[in-house]
């Protein structure tokens, strides 16, 4: 139990890596606050997750004995965050993990210039800017208690780039600079901010992730095609697994790393090694 | 409204600032929403209409008599109030069989206890008195601290609930907690915060913050009564709460809550000081005691020997509150019994046997080993069994009988163990004599030993008639023509004194201890198996035969069939001499005190001692266990053995064994060990009461190792030999500080009075003080041991301090060079105008420099500031560019000494020691000069004589 007494604040939780991480987190004896917009946005090609997800996950969550706050929230809007923040607080009285996994995949699949205005900004806005606003809105009671630790979902995609991924890659690489910068700034007040660069995941019904599906049918693909262009592409010749991501967050969550802010830790099967 | 702060992190004062009631409820969850509401809009601390106000409702699929649903409310109890505006949280959690549990935590600097209630009382909205109610007692198990600490913190606390018998009053029981840590080193006339927490406030309608809390001064005193202590506890006004490393609270769980079931009450979340103890009284008068501690700053086991100790003496003095704490023991008759189990060895041991005896056995069984080496000399075990027989008929033709003491004086050599067991075989009793002593001490000795004869190497000495001497030459001319068989001495037993050996002694008479065959015997058989000890062993003789060092090196070898290498006076002085001998001789067990095995460490790098050496017994000081690491990396345990020994002379020389390892280096172990086979060893307080394991007290020890008496003392031997309450026979009260730890091994922490050790020798400063005190014209004299540099031993040197009257200093250094052995001469003789003290009488040695008449010359050189040579300074570059030889060796001296020195100022009185000869022999020698040797410092002694000597000898300019 690695996570005792903790308490974890986890984006993106009603489904996919944020349920995973989620369920790991409460194995590990965190008590934890689950945040997801739980509605569809229009700029969006592909369902989001919906209330019913995010239920579920808090069920399973305490299933393994967390206790558990559910907030809906539309993380472009800083009120709504601030709202969810001070209930956290309310009910828990501190908050000592925040792990910012929400994210959208698409729209994309376009050359850069064809890119519109619209899309390029939700892209950026939820991918990089919401992480921002988590971390303004949790940062000040982390600094305050003088502890805590930061965990952003990058993606080899903030590391590398990808064809007809312009916004995506700019927003990952964003996460990774904000994840340095702001580690820096943590760093005198015991605030650790580190990042996590999932390769390609394979969908999980169990976790409800179809995150390469949903990339296949962007990229006019099917699924099994893309799957084999990554796998060709990573050198462990497997695809990562939810599990592998979240057993990452536990480690950076915890404090077997208490001295360790400011990386950035791929889980890619070597992907981005070469 | 008052506060607890703490100088921790925010969660720490988090916890502590929270408390938390949780009451077993069978309402509705609409009712009790409701209920919360109305109350919320009374709440002093809100400010408007805000989301966080809300009952936090949690259905729980699990029943309400489950264990998960106890986990649960224990963990929403134990969450704190960290960031919240209200100062207050309310959870339901509501079980499947409808029963729930209503949780609310507060802060208790807005709301006290009393506040709480009302709360609680006003959101169950019952006002039924006739409803039943339990309070459950408080228990460790109802704190989960890691819900309300930061993490890192959790494994640093632990907490202990029990059950205090009699009802003890809280003031008393107050009163015996200041007692106890006192007692335990804990806490002793520093104020406590303490807190009651009231159940009801005056106006019972209220909701503000009344509980105070104090800074509370318990005075200590052992022979008052706790009755006239409790009147003297004392609101202490001026102190800092947060700066009290204990905090007690006390909590009277004895309030009847209408409408429901049971309840539970936690006064905080966390420990709010270092040591925080919860005295909590229920419904049924029954008292229990909780504490809460840091695991940085106390080991379990020492709070479990704490609250053993607070709950016997309460059950004590819950007899009568006449009785005064300073008769109540601290542990209880059967920790008594495990306690002083823990300071003993019942390892089964051979029985003891008379020395000669064994002696003679291996000159029968391996007549033609090697017993004694010296130089190019050796002698068989047959030659020396033969020798010593010749020395015995020629003493017993003289007309020693049985039991009659006679010295030796002389210097290390075989002829010195040839005669040690020549005495013992007549039956007599040997008092070792060292000649490099001072005349009239050596004379002190012959008449209070009660001498017959001394064989001795000195023709004269003073006031001891000639007949009384057997000059070394003549005596072992005479011998050498007597028979070699073995003298038949009727009557002969093991408890028969084998020797005496004089110890410094505080009143400036040395003393002299006698100790039996049997238990030198006893101390063989109980090394022999664990050591190992063989007779392909080769030990070394380093020690002079006056320190009893010396008794463990001879007789640990001979009576184990060994190879005894006698090391001659200056080989022992100088480090690289010794070093080659251990090398060419392959010494295999090698004892040391810790600061020659230094040099030797140093030594070894450069001049290998080799591989033979198979065991160190450390000795006769303090070992710095850091300083071996270089030794561990040239010699690994699995070749060679260090084994650090506690010992003293009247208990005969070891009482303890620890075996070093690179784990004690690296952490800087202090422990001494545990007890030999045979060997007692008792901490305990000035009543000779067992004290816990980890409170420091004095260390006495029984069994086996205790010395007869001392020689024609009675007084000073009623003093210190008295029966062992714990074990027959008799215990020595050794004046050493020492704690004794859990698992056995007990630390050594120094001296309770003024003795010290300065290179191996045990001094006292009271009889340095003595002695100069009896010279005609010195009217006061004050002593000091300083040592600058804790790691550098050369460092450590001794200061006389005198007030005079119609003498001069330099009386006064001719004083103390006739009556102190050199070990005991102080580095600087200088007077005062007058002895400066401290406020409670005693001197004052950090003004004493203050008072020094600028007289005396060596004051003339020591008035100036200097800067004390570090090991970056390199005596060599410091004298770049001399061309005379004085010169050179001139700024040698002042490198290694710190002190200006001229050509013909003596190295003694310059606060010159063996260490820091060999360091000018080391910087000499990196100069490009011939070695000069530690004994041609010693005799030539100046600059001017050491010059004249290298001209002569190396034809230097």
């Amino acid at each position: 139990m690695k996570l005792s007494g903790k308490v974890a604040v986890v984006t993106g939780a009603a489904r996919g890596l944020g349920r995973a991480i989620a369920l790991e987190f409460a194995k590990n004896g965190a008590d934890l606050v689950l945040i997801d917009i739980s509605k569809n946005i229009d700029e969006v090609p592909y369902a989001l997750g919906s209330s019913s997800q995010l239920a579920y996950t808090a069920q399973l969550c305490r299933e393994l004995d967390a206790t558990v706050l559910v907030c809906e929230t539309d993380l472009r809007d800083m009120g709504q965050i601030e709202s969810a923040i001070e209930q956290t607080m309310a009910r828990f009285g501190k908050i000592d993990i925040l792990l910012n996994n929400a994210g959208i995949a698409a729209p994309s699949g376009k050359i850069a210039h064809d890119v519109s205005q619209e899309h390029w900004q939700v892209m950026i806005d939820i991918n990089l800017n919401s992480v921002w606003r988590m971390t303004k809105a949790v940062g000040k009671y982390m600094v305050k208690q003088g502890a805590g630790s930061i965990i952003n979902i990058a993606s080899t995609a903030g590391l590398v780039g990808y064809r007809h991924f312009s916004g995506y890659c700019a927003a990952k690489h964003g996460v990774i600079g904000l994840t340095k910068a702001v580690a820096l700034d943590y760093a005198p007040l015991k605030v650790r901010v580190n990042a996590i660069c999932p390769g390609s995941v394979r969908d999980s019904q169990e976790v409800e992730g179809m995150m390469l599906s949903e990339i296949a049918r962007v990229l006019k693909v099917s699924v099994s095609e893309h799957e084999d262009t990554f796998l060709q592409a990573q050198p462990m010749n497997e695809l990562v697994e939810p599990q592998d991501i979240a057993d990452a967050a536990v480690w950076l969550a915890s404090d077997d790393c208490k001295r360790m802010t400011g990386s950035v830790i791929t889980v890619d099967g070597g992907f981005s090694i070469k | 409204m008052s506060n607890i702060t703490l100088s921790k992190s925010g969660s720490l004062i988090a916890a502590a600032n929270s408390h938390a009631v949780r009451a077993r409820i069978n309402k509705p969850v609409a009712v009790i929403d409701n209920n919360w509401q109305v109350l919320v809009k009374e709440l002093p601390t809100r400010r408007e209409e805000s989301a966080v106000e809300q009952l936090w409702v949690d259905n729980l699929s699990i029943d309400s008599y489950s264990d998960k649903a106890e986990s649960n409310a224990i963990k929403e109890m134990n969450r704190s109030i960290y960031f919240s505006e209200i100062g207050l949280r309310a959870t339901l959690l509501v079980y499947r069989d409808g029963v729930a549990d209503l949780i609310v935590v507060a802060d208790k600097t807005v709301y006290d206890k009393a506040s709480l209630l009302l709360i609680i009382r006003r959101i169950i909205g019952s006002e039924n008195p006739s409803a039943l109610v339990a309070a459950l007692s408080l228990s460790a198990e109802h704190f989960k601290l890691h819900q309300a600490l930061s993490p890192t913190e959790v494994d640093d606390i632990v907490l202990k609930a029990v059950a205090l018998e009699g009802e003890p009053d809280v003031s008393n029981l107050t009163v015996i907690i200041g007692h106890v840590l006192a007692a335990y080193e804990v806490s002793k006339d520093a104020p406590v915060a303490w807190m009651k927490n009231d159940n009801d406030n005056d106006n019972a309608d209220t909701l503000d913050c009344q509980t105070q809390y104090l800074a509370l001064s318990i005075a200590l005193d052992a022979n008052s009564t706790v009755a006239s202590l409790v009147e003297k506890l004392n609101v202490d006004k001026e102190a800092d709460m947060s700066q009290c490393k204990v905090g007690i609270i006390h909590d009277q769980q004895t309030y009847r809550m209408p409408g429901v079931s049971k309840w539970q009450y936690l006064p905080c979340l966390g420990p709010s000081h270092e040591l925080t103890f919860i005295i909590s009284e229920n419904l049924n008068q029954a008292t229990s005691l909780l504490v809460m501690f840091n695991r940085k700053t106390y080991c379990p086991d020492f709070i479990k020997r704490m609250i053993n100790s607070i709950r016997g003496i309460a059950a004590e003095i819950s007899k009568g509150t006449n009785q005064s704490l300073g008769n109540q023991r601290l542990l209880a008759e059967s920790e008594q019994a495990s306690v002083s189990l823990l300071g003993r060895n019942d390892i089964e041991v051979e029985p003891p046997y008379r020395v000669e005896e064994r002696i003679s056995e291996l000159a029968q069984s391996q007549p033609d080993n090697i017993a004694v080496c010296f130089e190019d000399y050796q002698l068989t075990y047959r030659e020396l069994e033969e020798k010593a027989n010749q020395v015995a008929h020629t003493l017993l033709e003289k007309g020693v009988a049985k039991g009659e003491h006679i010295g030796i004086c002389l210097s290390r050599s075989a002829e010195t163990v040839i005669t040690m067991l020549a005495i013992l075989k007549t039956g007599c009793v040997y008092v070792p004599l060292d000649p490099n002593y001072p005349l009239d001490r050596i004379s002190y000795t012959c008449t209070d030993g009660g001498l017959k004869f001394i064989i001795s190497e000195l023709a004269e000495i003073p006031e001891i008639a000639t007949d009384r001497i057997l000059f070394h030459g003549a005596f072992f001319a005479e011998s050498s023509k007597k028979p070699t068989h073995k003298p038949e001495i009727e009557g002969l037993h093991v408890s028969d004194a084998a020797y005496i050996i004089y110890t410094s002694g505080s009143t400036g008479k040395p003393k002299g201890v006698v100790i039996p065959h049997c238990n030198l015997t006893h101390l063989i058989n109980a090394t022999k198996n664990d050591f190992g000890l063989h007779n392909q062993d080769v030990w070394s003789l380093f020690h002079s035969t006056a320190f009893d060092f010396s008794v463990w090196e001879i007789w640990g070898c001979l009576l184990t069939g060994g190879k005894l290498v006698v090391v001659s006076y200056w080989t022992s002085r100088d480090v690289e001499e010794f070093a080659t001998l251990v090398r060419e001789k392959k010494i295999t067990v090698l004892s040391q005190t810790p600061s020659a095995f230094i040099s030797l460490i140093r030594e070894d790098e450069f001049n290998p001692v080799g591989n033979s050496i198979r065991l160190v017994i450390f000795g006769g000081e303090a070992l710095d266990t850091r300083a071996l690491l270089p030794w561990f990396d040239r010699h690994p345990e699995t070749q060679c053995r260090l084994v650090n020994m506690y010992g003293i002379t009247e208990t005969t020389v070891h009482v303890t064994a620890q075996n070093i390892s690179r784990h004690h280096a690296v952490t800087a172990s202090r422990s001494v060990g545990k007890p030999l086979p045979g060997w007692y060893i008792y901490v305990l307080d000035e009543k000779q009461r067992m004290l816990p394991p980890g409170v420091s007290g004095e260390i006495y020890v029984g069994g086996a190792g205790v010395a007869m008496f001392y020689h024609d003392r009675p007084d000073l031997t009623s003093e210190r030999f008295i029966p062992d309450p714990f074990h027959k026979g008799t215990m020595y009260r050794s004046g050493d500080k020492g704690m004794m730890l859990e698992n056995g091994e007990m630390l050594h922490m120094g001296r309770l009075d003024d003795q010290i050790k300065l290179r191996g020798f045990r001094i006292e400063l009271g009889e340095i003080r003595n002695t100069m005190l009896a010279a005609e014209g010195i009217t006061a004299a004050a002593v000091t041991f300083t040592q600058k540099d804790p790691h550098d031993p050369a460092t450590a040197r001794l200061d006389t301090y005198v007030m005079l009257k119609g003498i001069s200093i330099d009386d006064v250094i001719t004083h103390a060079k006739r009556y102190l052995p050199i070990h005991m001469q102080s580095s600087s003789y200088r007077e005062v105008s007058e002895m400066p003290l401290t406020p409670n009488g005693k001197l004052d040695t950090k003004r004493i420099e203050e008072f020094v008449i600028e007289r005396d010359k060596t004051n003339a050189q020591s008035n100036q500031k200097f800067t004390e040579p570090t090991s970056e300074d390199s005596p060599v570059e410091a004298c770049s560019g001399k061309q005379n030889l004085e010169d050179l060796l001139v700024a040698i001296w002042t490198a290694t000494l710190g002190k200006p020195v001229k050509a013909e100022d003596n190295f003694f009185d310059l606060g010159g020691n063996s260490l820091y000869a060999i360091r000018i022999s080391a910087a000499a020698k990196e100069a490009g000069l011939p070695q000069i040797h530690m004994r041609e410092l010693y005799i030539y002694q100046t600059i001017t004589n050491l010059a004249g000597l290298l001209r002569e000898q190396y034809s230097i300019c």
